[in-house]
């Protein structure tokens, strides 16, 4: 009589056997989860054998019992689908838009494209910018290098740097594209301009690597 | 024509009861999703935050912060809009990536598991006793999972729970298939040893031996 085995046994099972347990250990008690070159074999074996039979029901029952993990109720989740799309709303988004994207005036969320497409424009209009001014107003910042040659560093550094704003604020208000400048100022907010030429974020980045 | 700003917690619910996203694919939402439409987004959210969520929830075993991993995988989906290349198989794939990712790196910051792939260390006793009581058999569950190390309990979450296969996992924890093979067998070992009690209950319950 075989004695009864369980699967943490340490002896020696027939090679198939072990291989079962293998399998049933890696991937659990779904057949269709089996690696396609050992299910027919394995599969034959639990219908035939009585020892592999028990060893997949063993796993099957540790399957069901992580199935019992658990998930967020349907109620979460809708509350949670909600969050999302209305903190998406809130943000906008100020990515990956694209420059010549349409504005639907139907659409439920034209709010929303009309910040992004307004943050558009500033952003285009801040990344044709230094270069446009660095040929312009170069000369003046060699010019006052030279001149500063007695002077120190950090004067220099500092007639730079007004240079440099001074530009800034310059074009801004004289070159750029006057329409999509008026467009930020009434779509995004003042704030929303004056934050952006304060605290620079992404395209004041973008503006003092050109200008470097 | 101007259009007055919708109230989310009503209106989103109203689209996606009416409205015939359903029958849009995956890359059609995610078009119209970066051109601002938000309905498209609310979709997408409906169609995946299931998955998102249940990354996130066996992942992290904390709805809280599952909520918040969740949310923040998409809004990064939204933030990206037309900078997303969408697979063949719909935005799934890079959700699951993204929030696989988002949820270690919230473990990893919270120093809450260990990151050597060693077996848990499970507390036994008189909880054990009540853990077979209604629902305390999912809290315990819950909690072997959580007790696994990372690695083992990711590589789990999306094999078993979320149906990928081997080479899919692979790819998407950036691992071997043999890799795969020994993290999915140690969380199995790992789990079956700390739910040894729950386990043993369920066998005797169906008449198994």
């Amino acid at each position: 009589m075989m004695a009864k085995r369980t699967m943490t046994t340490t002896r020696q099972d027939r090679p198939e056997i072990e291989r079962l347990k293998e399998l049933v250990e890696i991937y659990g008690g779904r057949r269709e989860r089996w690696p396609l070159e050992d299910r027919l074999a394995m599969e034959r074996l639990v219908a035939e054998d009585a020892q592999a039979a028990a060893i997949v029901t063993q796993v099957q029952a540790l399957d069901r019992l992580l199935d019992v993990a658990p998930l967020m109720s349907a109620d979460k989740l809708s509350q949670l689908t909600d969050r999302i799309v209305a903190r998406a709303q809130a943000e906008g988004r100020w990515q990956g838009v694209r420059a010549n994207q349409g504005v639907s005036a139907n659409s439920v969320v034209a709010d929303l494209r009309t910040a992004s497409a307004a943050r558009t424009g500033f952003d285009r209009g801040l990344r044709t910018m230094p270069s446009r001014a660095w040929q312009a107003q170069g000369w003046r910042l060699s010019a006052a290098l030279a001149a500063g040659r007695r002077a120190s560093v950090a004067s220099a550094a500092m007639l730079a740097a007004s240079l440099m704003i001074g530009v800034f604020i310059g074009f801004s208000f004289s070159t750029v594209d006057i329409a999509s400048t008026a467009q930020v100022v009434a779509d995004a907010g003042e704030d929303v301009l004056l934050q952006q030429l304060v605290t620079g974020g992404e395209s004041g980045d973008a503006l003092v690597e050109d200008m470097l | 024509m101007a259009v007055k700003p919708r109230h989310a917690t009503r209106d989103v619910q109203d689209v996606l009861e009416s409205a015939d996203g359903d029958a849009l694919s995956d890359m059609a939402l995610v078009e119209r999703m970066a051109g601002g439409d938000a309905d498209a987004f609310a979709w997408l959210v409906k169609r995946h935050i299931g998955m998102v969520s249940a990354v996130a929830r066996r992942m992290l075993g904390d709805d809280s912060e599952a909520e918040d991993v969740t949310q923040e995988a998409f809004l990064k989906l939204w933030r990206l809009g037309a900078g997303l290349t969408i697979e063949a198989n719909g935005v799934r794939p890079w959700l699951r990536r993204v929030v696989s990712n988002l949820a270690i790196d919230r473990i990893r910051a919270r120093r809450r598991t260990d990151l050597r792939d060693e077996l848990p260390e499970i507390p036994v006793g008189a909880e054990q006793l009540r853990a077979l009581e209604g629902n305390a058999v999912a809290q315990r569950v819950d909690q072997a999972l959580q007790a696994l190390p990372e690695r083992q309990r990711l590589a789990l979450t999306l094999f078993h729970f979320e149906g990928m296969s081997q080479r899919e996992v692979a790819a998407s924890m950036d691992i071997s298939d043999e890799a795969v093979e020994s993290l999915l067998a140690r969380a199995r070992r790992g789990l079956k040893s700390a739910l040894a009690d729950e386990w043993r209950e369920l066998m005797a319950g169906s008449g198994a031996d």
